[in-house]
């Protein structure tokens, strides 16, 4: 912290925690621009400026039906591509790939990106029982598990469409397999689920457990039946015009915040890692490292 | 389709966001240096030479290179190409269009085909033949046999074959042949030295002979590029499949009937997704949409008829100049394709009531010989200025003067039909006139037409409107002049991109000049009825948009800024121009944002894929958790979504 021995104030920026402001703030040396001599005191006028004019901001319509399937459509086909032998995924999110230091000089910042980070999280390094359950990240697309018309493709590139020599696993019958993925889950279909999933819960807890299974199978029936109505095929396929109309699927808002209300007694389990660092909040932390601790439980 | 820094930067995302990031990272390589082999590929992007062959290997199998080999040359030079990777973006809407079409069974085959990429059919057969046994022995495993329900879409490998050779009878798959892959540049190459070596050994000598050279070349270039369309012509020699469209009214297969008429397809052939002929048929309900819009519903589903018929032939939305020009002449005419008013009918729904949307008026006001007037030719393509001023024509009868004022309701002109015609203002559009012929025979009774008669008046309300959507091109022969309705709809999508941006003075300023041509800065307030301060910063705020330009010219040898005259003019290519840029940078923009909401979410989306968690998200992550999850959710839809809208606007704007 450079600003503790000039500044006199903890943490050294902003003037957080240090001597009451009235509103005003001194600026730090380091923090004037060079134009400004830092030596006279500067002080900025540190009340909230005007707030900004009424604006009227434009809001795009709601997606019609037709736009939902596609949409939908989309999002399948993206999963499924994500799912293919063929995928490969290394995303450098630490290293720039997006916030302020996106741009690069030479390639070779660029491959950085890329590249395997050498750096043990001392959270993460400990082996732990969830860690068999994640997915590695492919860097190579797995050619040797399907076939390829190989007369298409360049000579050059046959032998690696064999598979590669240290992955020579070559199997008998190599097939295009059908990838086993069909839906892709949004916020809605979530929504739906947790309705459903309330509803079961009721009828654990309460005495008419059989009522309330009821309810909630007919309601994921009428639900699935309204998801069939909006598919418009059939014999009146290709029915280009009235596919536009607009999505009108009500949604029953209310029963969704009960539900929330329950989960809200549920949430508080004995071990919260976020409670356990809430006398810490107002330290002088940079509490970065909780965020990754959040990841496995 | 124009490479500049931007498409490039959006084709590299979005192949990262669909097939990852390696192929990513060398196509986006591929656009910066062109042109490259793999030994330049490693140099510059100082990586493997097994990983760029990998990265390779990937991008050729999802059709998104080109690739010349020399003979003997021990290297091939590759080329990235762009509009297929463009395309991706548009899959989903691809998917939408030929489940609605052609039924979701052949919605799962275009869907693992646009997954697979270039496919052997075989393969194809055998990976669906696996899925069918998996689902016939879970149906074995399952209690209750009869009521176990399977979701096999593709229930049998005689469906499937079924299913493809309807698609490709639709062109919407074709066969990948060993031209394939040739990049445009390097065909006409090839084929020049062919047409060379072959006719002209002694060189192209004199103008007679020069044009029987470009005709020698355009037909060779023909012959190459309608080589993946054999597979369809052979199954239209079957004459079972023309039999079996008549019989199922080019409706739904199922599966089940006629299967035994399909020919086997060979399975060594190797098949793909042909994007320009799913383009064809997207501006086919891009148009139909337009036209509902202007008419109402039923007219459009006469227009969605019309337009089946004639683009079954038409397999890109774009004419190449070299290829085209040459081969659609025969005796000067150019050759056209038209559809009978008796095709239409036979096609067209009985369910469809036709008598709705027709609107009545009286007699002295109609033309009847304007509204049924014949146009064999195509009108000449007009600039904007001129259509602008021709507008109304078919109806010249009644309006003549009030014309540029009328111009603004040119889009909002839509009432719902069965009003259409009772207020005297649809005029402009000339609808009158074909209603009033209803009349014409008899004056007060109301008559009950014939189907064949609405279905004509549909179709000439279509002929008469000023967005040349039909021309009535022979006694009961109607015809489509693509390249100008698509001008037409340019332009408003256009003007409501203005408006939306500058409101409606802008348009109207846009308008006026776009009427007037170039217009000196003194002239305007005048022209513009508005107050020069007003005018001046309506006009700079227009021009920060692209959307009009100024041009100085001095007036002395010596220039002196006072003395010039400052000429505004508004031009339609470089508005469009602009727009597409911005288009693309706001699709960018969307996966960019995409990225970064994933970055703050990395650490809930590890979870949720961690492979106990996928699809019990709600049972297994903690509240706060699954909230951030359907957050996310709920964004990344959202900004998908706005990726698909920015792309039906560029669709129109480029590729329609």
């Amino acid at each position: 912290m450079s600003g503790r021995g000039r500044g006199g104030f903890r943490g050294g920026r902003g003037g957080r925690g240090g001597r009451p402001t009235n509103g005003t703030r001194t600026l730090g040396r380091d923090d004037a621009p060079f134009q400004i001599d830092a030596d006279v005191d500067v002080v900025l006028d540190g009340k909230p400026s005007e707030l900004f004019p009424p604006y009227d901001v434009p809001k795009a319509p709601n997606l019609t039906k037709k736009e939902e399937k596609q949409v939908q459509n989309f999002l399948v086909f993206r999963e499924q591509c994500h799912d293919s032998p063929l995928y490969t995924e290394a995303r450098a999110w630490n290293k720039g790939t997006t916030g302020a230091n996106k741009r690069t000089y030479g390639q070779e910042q660029i491959n950085k990106r890329y590249q395997e980070e050498n750096f043990v999280d001392p959270f993460t390094a400990v082996p732990m029982y969830t860690q068999q359950f994640l997915v590695a990240p492919r860097t190579l697309p797995d050619l040797s598990s399907r076939p390829f018309a190989k007369e298409f493709f360049p000579p050059e590139l046959h032998s690696t469409l064999d598979g590669t020599s240290s992955n020579k696993r070559r199997k008998l019958g190599k097939s295009l397999g059908l990838s086993n993925i069909t839906s892709y889950k949004t916020a809605e279909d979530l929504d739906l689920e947790q309705l459903a999933a309330g509803m079961l819960l009721d009828a654990s807890t309460e005495e008419g457990a059989q009522d309330s299974l009821k309810k909630a199978l007919e309601f994921v029936k009428n639900a699935e039946e309204a998801g069939e109505d909006g598919v418009l095929y059939g014999d009146e396929d290709d029915d280009w015009v009235k596919n536009n109309g607009d999505n009108e699927d009500g949604e029953g808002g209310e029963g969704q915040e009960e539900v929330e209300d329950e989960y809200d007694d549920e949430s508080e389990d004995d071990y919260n890692a976020e409670q356990y660092f809430d006398g810490n909040q107002d330290d002088d932390f940079d509490d970065e490292g909780v965020d990754d601790g959040d990841a496995y439980f | 389709m124009n490479v500049t820094k931007t498409v490039a930067e959006l084709c590299a995302l979005i192949i990262d966001e669909m097939y990852g990031e390696l192929p990513s990272r060398i196509f986006s390589m591929l656009l910066t240096r062109g042109r490259s082999t793999i030994l330049d590929l490693e140099q510059s992007m100082e990586m493997t030479r097994s990983k760029i062959r990998h990265g390779l290997a990937v991008l050729q199998q999802y059709n998104l290179l080109y690739w010349h080999l020399d003979p003997g040359a021990q290297h091939a030079f590759y080329e990235a190409n762009v509009e297929n990777a463009y395309y991706l973006i548009r899959a989903g809407k691809i998917l939408e269009m030929v489940e609605t079409s052609y039924g979701p069974p052949a919605k799962d085959v275009m869907q693992n085909l646009l997954l697979s990429g270039q496919t052997r059919i075989g393969d194809l057969v055998v990976a669906y033949q696996e899925r069918i046994e998996q689902d016939n022995k879970q149906k074995a495993a399952s209690p209750d046999e009869e009521s176990y329900k399977s979701n096999l879409l593709v229930k049998s490998t005689g469906q499937l074959n079924s299913v493809i050779c309807r698609l490709v009878e639709a062109e919407l798959i074709d066969l990948v042949t060993a031209d394939t892959f040739e990049s445009p540049d390097d065909i006409l190459k090839k084929v020049e030295k062919e047409v060379n070596d072959k006719h002209f050994y002694g060189g192209v000598r004199g103008t007679k002979a020069k044009i029987e050279y470009q005709e020698k070349l355009a037909e060779r270039l023909r012959e190459v590029r309608s080589e993946p369309k054999s597979l369809k012509r052979k199954l239209e020699q079957n004459g079972s499949s023309a039999k079996r469209r008549k019989l199922l009214g080019g409706g739904m297969t199922n599966g089940l009937v006629e299967d035994e008429m399909d020919p086997a397809l060979d399975p060594q052939q190797v098949i793909r997704v042909n994007y320009e002929k799913c383009t064809v048929d997207l501006r086919n309900r891009r148009l139909v949409q337009y036209a509902s819009d202007l008419f109402g519903d039923t007219t459009s589903y006469v227009y969605a008829q019309l337009l089946r018929h004639l683009t079954k032939d038409i397999s890109r939305c774009r004419l190449d100049p070299l290829v085209d020009h040459y081969g659609e002449k025969e005796d000067g005419v150019p050759a056209q394709k038209f559809v009978t008013t008796a095709e239409i009918l036979d096609s067209l729904k009985t369910a469809i009531d036709l008598s709705v949307g027709l609107g009545k008026t009286t007699r002295k006001m109609l033309s009847k010989k304007a509204a049924t007037a014949i146009h064999p030719r195509p009108p000449m393509m007009k600039s904007l200025i001129q259509e602008a001023e021709v507008q109304g024509d078919a109806s010249s009868d009644e309006e003549d003067d009030a014309e540029t004022t009328d111009d603004e309701d040119y889009d909002g002109d839509y009432k719902p039909p069965p009003l259409k015609g009772v207020n005297g203002n649809h005029g402009t559009n000339g609808v009158n006139g074909v209603n009033g012929s209803a009349r014409a025979d008899d004056k007060d009774q109301e008559i009950v037409w014939d189907r064949p008669n609405q279905l004509r008046q549909h179709l000439l309300i279509l002929a008469e409107s000023n967005q040349h959507l039909v021309r009535h091109c022979g006694i009961d022969e109607w015809t489509v002049d693509f390249e100008l309705v698509m001008a037409s709809m340019r332009v408003s999508e256009l003007d409501t991109v203005i408006e939306q941006t500058t409101g409606p003075k802008g348009l109207r300023l846009a308008r006026i000049l776009r009427a007037r041509g170039k217009l000196d800065e003194k002239a305007l307030p005048t022209i513009a009825m508005m107050q020069k301060a007003e005018l001046q910063r309506k006009l700079l705020e227009m021009q920060s948009a692209g959307f009009v330009h100024v041009q100085e010219v001095p007036r002395e040898p010596k220039a002196d800024v006072k003395k010039s005259f400052f000429l505004w003019y508004s031009d339609l290519d470089k508005t469009r121009d602009r727009v597409l840029d911005t288009s693309y940078r706001t699709m960018m923009h969307c996966i960019q944002v995409l990225e970064a909401l994933r970055h703050k979410d990395r650490d809930v989306l590890s979870t949720t894929r961690r492979s106990d968690v996928k699809g019990k998200e709600e049972e297994m992550l903690r509240q706060e958790y699954f909230q951030r999850y359907k957050r996310f959710l709920q964004s990344e839809k959202m900004l998908f979504s706005q990726i698909m809208r920015v792309d039906d606007l560029v669709a129109i704007l480029r590729d329609f």
